[in-house]
């Protein structure tokens, strides 16, 4: 079965959302404080949970870079996170790069306490760019 | 993981899921021992799973309301430079103002002194050329040594009366100066207000 992408632009409360099995880029990037957290992330924990149920899908590698999100957000990336490492559980090759702007320790250590939660690989990694 | 029956519960559906699933096991009267006791097992690890979560969302949260308080303190301090960057401002605009002013007053006084000068020059050489070929010939004629001594004496009248008049002229040549310095500057204002707009 072959999954539709979804692909959501940034706007100034919510991330830019690509999630594309054909081109293999899987990212979440921006800021994440929606108003309505639940009709924001619902759409793509439905997709994830699409993803990981369609058994016909190998393994994944998710990009996460915010700029800032609010807690309500915190929890629905703790799901995403949860549902990949259920997956990798399965025996998928999957992998987690948490991406955070240098300088910004409050983004790094929010990455060390979802890294410390989870077995799935999880890397680091320094960014100097800005969005 | 099934789908969520309630989406708005979609961020609790496993803690959702276990809480439905052990009031069962509770609610049931035919469990065996140890059907209870692997319940129980899993109520421990999906209680510390949660606990694990609570801890990380708490401390994901205070790490964020920290990063927004920095923000806002960064933003506070800028609006605050930004108000004494536009005071000072402000003060260098009026000290800005009256030196224009002033030279302008500078720049009119010069121009009405220069106007007085050739005045005054015009107005002795006229004098001078109306006592030569008018008055002296008419006393020649008609008067006598003393006549004429006199006469020498009301002659000096103009010459006083345009030294007396030398500050009030130049005072109001001045006044008309500066008046039209201002009318200029007001319309080359209006005319950069126009452009402005039209832009």
């Amino acid at each position: 079965m072959s999954l539709s992408p979804l692909i959501l632009d940034a706007t100034e409360d919510t991330p830019r959302i690509k999630l594309d099995p054909a081109s293999n880029v899987y990212e979440l990037i921006g800021n994440s404080y929606p108003e309505n957290s639940t009709k924001f992330y619902t759409p793509i924990l439905d997709w994830f949970r699409a993803f990981f149920e369609d058994g016909q899908q190998g393994g994944i590698t998710v990009d996460f870079s915010f700029d800032y999100f609010n807690t309500s957000s915190a929890k629905y990336i703790l799901e995403i996170l949860r549902f990949i490492q259920d997956y990798h559980d399965t025996g998928k090759a999957c992998a987690i790069r948490w991406h955070y702007f240098e300088d910004d320790t409050d983004m790094l250590e929010a990455g060390e306490d979802y890294q410390a939660s989870l077995t799935v690989p999880f890397e680091l990694i320094e960014r100097t760019d800005t969005y | 993981m099934a789908a969520p029956s309630n989406k708005s519960e979609i961020a609790y559906q496993r803690e959702n899921e276990l809480l439905v699933k052990f009031k069962g096991i509770v609610q049931s009267d035919d469990l065996s021992k140890e059907e209870y006791r692997a319940a129980i097992d899993e109520l421990l690890k999906s209680y510390t799973t949660l606990l694990s979560d609570t801890k990380l969302l708490t401390s994901v949260g205070d790490r964020l309301q920290r990063k927004l308080k920095g923000a806002n303190m960064l933003l506070q301090q800028q609006s605050e430079e930004i108000q004494r960057v536009n005071e000072t401002l402000q003060l260098t605009n009026v000290e800005l103002k009256n030196t224009i002013d002033e030279l302008t007053k500078a720049r009119a006084s010069r121009k009405a002194q220069t106007f007085i000068l050739i005045f005054v020059v015009v107005l002795m050489v006229a004098t001078e050329v109306m006592e030569e070929f008018f008055i002296e010939k008419f006393v020649d004629t008609y008067f006598t040594d003393w006549e004429k001594i006199f006469q020498f004496m009301i002659g000096l009248i103009p010459k006083a009366l345009i030294v007396m008049l030398l500050k009030p002229i130049e005072g109001y040549t001045e006044r008309y100066f500066i008046r039209q310095a201002q009318r200029d500057e007001a319309k080359q204002k209006s005319e950069i207000q126009e452009k402005f707009a039209a832009s």
